[in-house]
């Protein structure tokens, strides 16, 4: 695959300084960052990937409200600029605050950063751009905590990033598309689009859909407006709350699992979103790969033992909860021991027994509405560690999952890395997250990993599998892998960019979107 | 209100840019001087019981948010695991701390490898009794991290002693300080 970064549209110097020049007028010279100022170092991809190369933005402003976007995105139509689009920026495995492609002029909404509005009535909040999921947690721990958040692993990025990411939590609130509820659009024109309502009805928040088309969804990994506000709903703290883990031992018992668990997971008994990780994903909560092996390649058939007996793992991890009355608990428990009679080797494990399990601390505690930033101790697997993700998705068949877990395997250890992967449950589908862990300072390892995922999206398009979502450096190629009856998707996609966005000023190759301007680029 | 300044230093990632920085107005007294702890290591546990300071828990993220946006803490820091660093340093950033130290304690083949980043004369006195600690090396940082002076100055600093540590198959810790500036 091929690295991917290019120059956005140049703008010359005198433009350049006059549109620098606006901006300062309309935002403040404080909130327009240009060329040699300091604060334009965030706008990187921090686990840098050697081959993505340069990224770097022409300048970047940080607008404070709604006004404000409205005057940028005028001078952005009237230079031609092109405009990344940011809230948190904390997407670390995917390019985290960089843009796709050097010379952008980074819109960076961290400062807006309101709780609008927290309903403990109705179990809602609406949020802004700057809002994470810590700042919303700790909103609703002073209110009481008669509400969770749904918080990802990754809670210092907010609900509204995460959502535009197609980005799921691990409560039942954790498919974020479902429990999103009213978006604030800022179209490229300026327009202002409200889209749980057109008339401020009592229903805004609660009730997701206005009349006609519901255009919710194609403001979500697209490049067709910036989102300002967001509604989340909110999960109230159930009467009870029951994680567990489910370990089994052999590798070749995945096709067991998932097919006992699947009648299961299609009648609605499996809540939330249990994750099922193999062994060195859930062993690098809390321990390191040196503690079991040293030198270069993947973990050994002699380390993976250890690694069992002494944590008391499964080659297969699956980390669930169940949510309700005591009553309840003891009736989901029983349905997953039956199911779990077919499976050879599957042992159930419960919080008692499992207080010395890192992983089990904190899927815990995501599973349980507390934002946890745990997942990141997985890098300390390799020391100063740094991660690149790869995501394809599934059909909910333990014949599927075993040959498509396989073949991630086999390529993650060709190129020398370990088998940190995890399956996403949903009723009918899973998601597969391949976790490529690499010291972050050796350009030999990001390399690799670039590598890596080059050659997992290779293999999973042949074995039929979709990618729901891309590192920087991967979307056009992972848009390319979508192009039945003649790219039929992409050709929609970019008529809708050139009606909603026709001079292209926002966010160029997002998704492999590009604005006609770029119609090179276009596959 | 968020100041440009403060929104510079919250738009950076800090653990993975250990760019050093003068930290002009830290505040040397004790009581704002925060250890924050990873309890999972017996060298970070160890380097805990040595420092006879306030204490925030890495663990609850919440809390430490809270913390950092209260203030009066002038300076935080800690031994720790690189992740654990990282998300320190980056979520202190929000509120306007800044890296002014950082140690790297790489154990590899029976030897303890520290890289210390940091003012010249702590940095020199530092690793002139890190290595006769050997096995202790975590009393000799815990002594020494607190009294750090303003980094006006970076020196990097390599040295190595046996490692007869209770984490040395763990492979990585590092220590830090940030202050608020």
């Amino acid at each position: 695959m091929k690295a991917s970064a290019s120059p956005a549209q140049p703008i010359d110097a005198a433009n350049g300084k006059r549109a620098l020049d606006a901006l300062r007028t309309a935002l403040g010279k404080d909130w327009v960052f240009a060329a040699g100022d300091q604060a334009l170092d965030a706008y990187r991809d921090d686990y840098a990937l050697a081959p993505h190369g340069d990224t770097r933005p022409w300048a970047a402003v940080a607008p404070g409200n709604l006004k404000q976007i409205q005057k940028v995105l005028e001078i952005a139509r009237r230079y031609k600029l092109a405009l990344w689009p940011l809230s948190t920026g904390r997407n670390l495995g995917y390019g985290g605050a960089a843009a796709r492609q050097a010379g952008a002029l980074m819109l960076d909404l961290k400062r807006m950063k309101r709780i609008i509005e927290v309903n403990e009535r109705a179990a809602y909040a609406v949020v802004e751009p700057g809002v994470s999921y810590l700042d919303l947690a700790a909103r609703l721990r002073k209110l009481g905590g008669r509400l969770w958040v749904d918080s990802t692993g990754s809670p210092w990025g907010g609900p509204l990033g995460n959502f535009l990411e197609r980005g799921v939590g691990y409560t039942p609130y954790g498919q974020h598309s479902d429990t999103q509820c009213g978006l604030q659009v800022v179209l490229a024109d300026g327009t202002v689009v409200d889209t749980a309502s057109g008339i401020k009805a009592r229903t805004d928040n609660l009730y997701r859909y206005s009349h006609g088309a519901w255009v919710d969804g194609l403001f979500n990994q697209s490049n067709f407006g910036i989102v300002t506000r967001i509604g989340v709903q909110l999960m109230p703290a159930p009467a009870g709350y029951r994680p567990y883990l489910v370990t089994v031992d052999a590798e070749e018992n995945l096709q067991a699992l998932l097919d006992a668990l699947r009648p299961l997971s299609l009648e609605g008994l499996l809540p939330g979103r249990p994750t099922l990780m193999t062994l060195p994903r859930a062993a690098a909560y809390g321990a390191t790969r040196a503690q079991y092996q040293t030198g270069a390649g993947p973990l050994r058939a002699q380390a993976h033992s250890r690694l069992m007996a002494e944590q008391a793992r499964g080659y297969w991890n699956l980390y669930g909860a169940f949510y309700g009355a005591e009553a309840l608990l003891d009736v989901h428990v029983r349905e997953l021991q039956n199911a779990l009679r077919a499976v050879p080797g599957a042992r159930l494990h419960f919080a008692d027994t499992r207080a010395d399990d890192a992983a089990f601390k904190c899927r815990a505690a995501l599973m349980g509405g507390a934002p946890s930033m745990d997942e990141y101790k997985t890098l300390d697997w390799v020391g100063a560690g740094a991660h690149l993700d790869f995501t394809a998705v599934l059909p909910f068949d333990g014949d599927v999952a075993q040959s498509a877990s396989e073949a991630a395997r086999e390529l993650c250890h060709a190129h020398g890395f370990d088998d940190c992967a995890e399956f996403q449950l949903e009723p009918r589908a899973l998601r597969l997250e391949i976790r490529l862990i690499f010291e972050r300072e050796v350009v030999a390892q990001q390399r690799a990993a670039h590598a890596a995922v080059s050659a997992l999206a290779a293999r999973f398009v042949s074995l039929g599998h979709g990618s729901p979502r891309a590192h920087l450096a991967f979307m056009d190629d992972t848009a390319a892998s979508y192009r039945w009856s003649d790219d039929a998707l992409a050709h929609a996609s970019a008529a809708i960019k050139d009606v909603l966005d026709a001079q292209g000023v926002l966010a160029p190759g997002k998704s492999a979107l590009w604005p006609g301007r770029h119609s090179g680029r276009r596959k | 209100m968020v100041s440009r300044r403060s929104f510079i230093k919250s738009s950076m990632v800090a653990g993975l840019a250990p760019g050093l920085l003068h930290a002009q107005t830290a505040d040397r007294h004790n009581d704002a001087t925060v250890l924050v702890v990873d309890g999972d290591c017996a060298d970070t546990r160890h380097f805990t019981r040595q420092c006879r300071l306030h204490r925030l828990e890495i663990n609850d993220s919440i809390e430490l948010v809270e913390t950092l946006a209260q203030g009066g803490q002038a300076r935080l820091f800690g031994l720790t695991r690189d992740s654990s660093y990282f998300i320190v340093a980056s979520m202190s950033a929000l509120h306007g701390y800044r890296l002014t130290y950082h140690g790297v304690h790489d154990f590899r083949d029976g030897q303890c490898r520290h890289q210390l980043r940091g003012e010249p004369d702590a940095m020199n006195a530092l690793v002139a009794n890190l290595p006769p600690a050997g096995a202790l090396w975590t009393c000799a940082l815990a002594e020494a991290l607190p009294r750090l002076g303003n980094t006006q100055k970076a020196a990097l600093i390599d040295t190595q002693c046996q490692a007869a540590s209770a984490t040395a198959r763990r492979g990585h810790l590092v220590s830090w300080c940030v202050e608020r500036v």
